[in-house]
């Protein structure tokens, strides 16, 4: 199952990273999701990133952008075949994910 | 016996971070004479102290460049004076004579591999790590992440980052790949990948000289695969324990205050790099031929803080230059900040990258190499009371 | 500590510029419960060094609904009583997971000091460079000196600085519950601020049972605040239709809490269309209406229109903005701005009479709320977050054995 963002219900409750984190330690932690928060505080721009094994989607408020490892902005010729970081490991696609099941808005949800 | 086999892990250039997955592996598994080795450490004969050389995963092209001639040619009498050497992934590649003109490694087998073709099959994901040129060639990856492994009847699982499918005689064979499960990520078509991998070697044992060569694939040292740690155990049993180990290093004995102030001062910094590393998204990094698996510097930085946590709880701890492992923790706490503001600028942040593994690496061989001389030592069976919380 | 605390609270002497970690017991945990209840024991015990305790309750920082409150517990320079204060947002559920689930701060440091707390370390930074700096800056420069854009931050501005008692201490860039003037307190013990970053994790004693009765509270809770969100979750604050108005024309977007399924909280953008979604080169576009009840003040001083703006120089300031809008006499956004910075010199908050912080509605499940480490405003909203069904929750969670009244104070 794969992990479906509408970046503009979310209202960064942070819901989804405990719930993820939870599901792999069985601990309440933020640290071991794979999908993460992202905010510009004084700006009020928020969003979600959600690691994959092979891409980054983003799920930015203007809209959803899939990073895919590798790819390169342009000005980083030299290292087009390094890929984007985040520092979690990435969404193993779980079955009944407890990201959806805590989001409380509905802005995540699994899709096939 | 086989518990008190000297064992040398090998850190230095192009070793990935998975050398702490043996450490934690043989932690578990109760072996206490574990060491750690650079190029330096090899080519100034520490080699002889030893029964078993673990060359683990990483980028061959760059340990062959640290070792040199004279490291690799230091390594192959190693083995052919009845030195166990083993090797994952990069350790195999480095081991491997597999075509006609080879890369000046250590070429001490002459196995063929599956996954190296002049014009490879295509890539259908991960085209970053998918491929990596070796003379007029290319070495590929088929498949990433968990597979099936038989030996005799016994099927298990192993992860495979990047280790080779063998093409070796029987005798030679200890197990094979004999699978695919969901958790396998297909870089190549799955047929294609199926046919280059499934029935060929996933390890194999060659004796040479006096010793033998363990060449394995997939990370069997992986901590969060029991039985195939099981296996690794199973082989070391079968090492006879004869090296006298290296030479005692000189040591400061910390106690009490003191080694309570280090021990924190350590925390600070490496918890301090815990929240930059936290705090960094977006960066692309290739070190060498090697593309380095962000979230695992942070899984450096966390199994520091959970070793130091646990060192806070002991009384006495030997270790060999306090002053330079708290340079590197400020180092690497250093580094990450230089990361966090260049890549803010959007700057290049290879060179600190680089230079940022170097210190992890050396800050957790220190603190390591600590943990296992208290192991080792008379005071450990003074019992708990050394270790308790004060 | 497999009950949702961590294993050490900490005691902090700025005097001494010394940290002692004390293991969290228990028997304390099963005859306090958290939050508010348990700062208050912690209060008494160590009352000799005037302290400020910084508290967490049994669910803050879990997946239980609305689990984003941390608890301030002092003498309130307003009431002279011992009193509690709300911090939300993220910093309850970071301040947990820094290793700490209760921070009690004594006596005075010499200079300019701020508390960085991370991974069970507590470091006493020199803040002389962040003296006299307003909140919003003082919390930039300490996020890029420590590194991080997630540190949570309890600050104060000016006012605080001033030892004024229409001070607040500030949540991040924005105002939150305090209205007892422990900004004063932050100023008086010559500490800028309360910097952390949690990165650590909770231990529960039956999970999958807890998890399980969480999820169902979640889905309870979800029905019961449905369709709330922004001034529909707000009927509390009594905020005027023209105040409205004007805020409809400024708003952005609502948001919630750590956790928190109701998005009670709402920014407004002034500086730039508030319609833009893309992260522009406007750094300070507008505020959050995070004190919505001050916002509402603050909208009977001035033009509406304008509240927002004299609510985000009220944050920049660290002032309580109940407590400064009725000695607001300028009806113009500049002199009422101009007022205010008198204000963070020289000012004193109205008495009043109250324990909790009348920051959210009082009720018996604001109490509850208080001890548990959960929203008071999604407790008012939300019937299922009543001290019987938390006991039961916490009993799961803990391996103790609570009953309903152990949620009151």
């Amino acid at each position: 199952m794969a992990i479906q963002i509408e970046p503009l219900k979310c209202i960064n409750c942070g819901a989804c990273e405990l719930g993820c984190s939870f599901y792999r330690d069985e601990v309440f932690t933020t640290m071991s999701a794979s999908i993460m928060m992202y905010r510009e505080e004084k700006r009020n721009y928020f969003g979600l990133m959600l690691k994959k094994e092979e891409e980054m989607v983003l799920g930015r408020p203007e809209g959803v952008e899939v990073q895919k490892d590798g790819e390169s902005s342009g000005e980083e010729e030299a290292n087009a075949s390094a890929k984007p970081i985040l520092m979690r490991e990435p969404c193993d696609e779980c079955k009944n994910a407890m990201c959806v099941r805590f989001c409380p808005t509905g802005c995540l949800t699994e899709v096939d | 016996m086989a518990k008190s086999l000297k064992i040398g892990i090998f850190i230095g250039k192009g070793a990935s971070y998975s050398w702490i997955w043996f450490v934690k592996t043989f932690d578990a598994l109760d072996f206490n004479d574990i060491f750690f080795l650079d190029e330096n450490d090899v080519l100034h004969g520490q080699l002889d102290h030893f029964d078993c050389f673990i060359l683990p995963g990483g980028d061959p092209f760059q340990v062959a460049e640290g070792l040199g001639e004279q490291g690799l040619s230091l390594v192959r009498s190693f083995v052919e004076r009845g030195g166990t050497y083993i090797g994952v992934c990069a350790g195999t590649y480095l081991a491997l004579r597999f075509c006609e003109d080879p890369m000046p490694w250590l070429n001490l087998v002459d196995v063929p591999i599956r996954n190296y073709a002049r014009t490879p099959p295509e890539a259908v994901r991960m085209q970053y790590k998918y491929l990596v040129p070796y003379r007029d060639g290319f070495v590929f990856h088929p498949v990433r992440g968990s597979l099936e492994v038989t030996t005799g009847d016994e099927v298990f699982k192993a992860p495979l980052y990047g280790g080779p499918p063998m093409v070796a005689p029987p005798e030679m064979r200890l197990l094979d790949y004999s699978g695919f499960d969901a958790k396998t990520l297909y870089l190549i078509d799955e047929h294609e990948a199926q046919r280059t991998m499934l029935g060929h070697a996933a390890g194999i044992r060659v004796p040479v000289g006096g010793g033998n060569l363990y060449l394995f694939g997939p990370h069997f040292e992986h901590p969060h695969y029991p039985r195939a740690n099981q296996f690794l155990h199973e082989i070391l049993c079968t090492i006879s324990p004869l090296a006298d180990g290296p030479p005692a290093l000189p040591v400061t004995l910390l106690q009490g205050p003191e080694l309570r102030r280090w021990v924190t001062s350590l925390r600070r910094d490496v918890s301090s790099s815990r929240v930059l590393a936290n705090g960094l998204t977006d960066l692309r990094w290739k070190i060498g031929e090697k593309v380095w698996e962000d979230e695992k510097i942070l899984y450096f930085v966390n199994e520091l803080l959970k070793l130091l946590k646990d060192l806070t709880r002991y009384d006495v701890l030997p270790v060999c230059d306090p002053a330079s492992l708290r340079r590197e923790a400020q180092n690497m706490r250093m580094h990450l900040a230089e990361i966090r503001v260049l890549s803010k600028d959007g700057m290049e942040t290879t060179r600190q990258a680089s230079a940022l593994i170097d210190s992890t690496k050396k800050l957790s061989k220190g603190l390591y190499e600590s943990y296992f001389m208290f192991k080792r030592q008379h005071w450990w069976s003074n019992g708990e009371n050394n270790r308790t919380h004060s | 500590m497999d009950n949702m605390y961590t294993e050490y609270y900490l005691v902090v002497d700025l005097a001494t510029g010394t940290a002692e970690e004390i293991e969290l017991e228990e028997e304390f945990v099963q005859e306090y419960v958290g939050g508010a209840k348990l700062n208050m024991a912690l209060y008494e015990e160590h009352k000799d060094g005037e302290p400020i305790v910084l508290g967490t309750g049994l669910f803050t920082g879990t997946l239980v609904p609305g689990s984003c409150l941390g608890v301030i517990t002092a003498k309130s320079p307003v009431t002279g009583k011992v009193a509690h204060a709300p911090f939300s947002w993220g910093a309850g559920a970071e301040l947990k997971l820094t290793g700490y689930s209760f921070v009690v701060i004594k006596n005075a440091a010499e200079a300019p000091t701020y508390l960085w707390l991370h991974d069970e370390i507590a470091d006493f930074v020199d803040a002389s460079a962040l003296w006299g700096k307003n909140v919003w800056d003082a919390v930039d420069i300490i996020r890029d000196e420590q590194g991080e854009d997630r540190i949570q931050v309890l600050s104060i501005g000016k006012a605080g600085e001033n030892k004024v008692t229409t001070a607040q201490i500030v949540n991040n860039y924005w105002g939150d519950g305090d209205r007892f003037g422990f900004g004063a307190l932050f100023g008086a013990k010559n500490l800028k601020a309360v910097a952390m970053r949690g990165m650590g994790e909770l231990e529960i004693d039956d999970a999958d049972a807890f998890i399980e009765k969480t999820e169902a509270l979640l889905g309870v809770v979800k029905k019961q605040i449905a369709g709330k969100s922004g001034f529909s979750a707000l009927d509390f604050a009594n905020i005027p239709a023209a105040l409205k108005a004007a805020a409809e024309k400024q708003m952005h977007r609502v948001e919630a809490d750590f956790n928190n399924p109701l998005p009670y909280k709402f920014f407004l953008k002034y500086r730039e269309d508030p319609t833009t979604m893309a992260s522009t080169k406007v750094e300070e576009p507008g505020v959050l209406v995070s004190d919505p009840i001050g916002y509402a003040a603050l909208g009977a001083a001035v033009a509406p229109e304008d509240a927002a703006e004299v609510l985000e120089a009220c944050f920049k300031l660290g002032l309580n903005p109940v407590a400064v809008a009725g000695k607001l006499t300028a009806k113009d956004k500049a002199g009422a701005i101009a007022e205010l910075e008198k204000m963070a010199e020289s000012s004193k908050a109205d008495a009043f009479d109250a324990v909790l912080s009348p920051f959210a509605p009082a009720s018996e499940r604001a109490e509850a709320a208080y001890i548990a480490g959960i929203c008071p405003v999604l407790a008012a909203a939300a019937e299922a977050l009543n001290a019987e069904a938390l006991a039961e929750l916490a009993s799961i969670g803990t391996g103790l054995d609570f009953d309903a009244d152990a949620f009151k104070l």
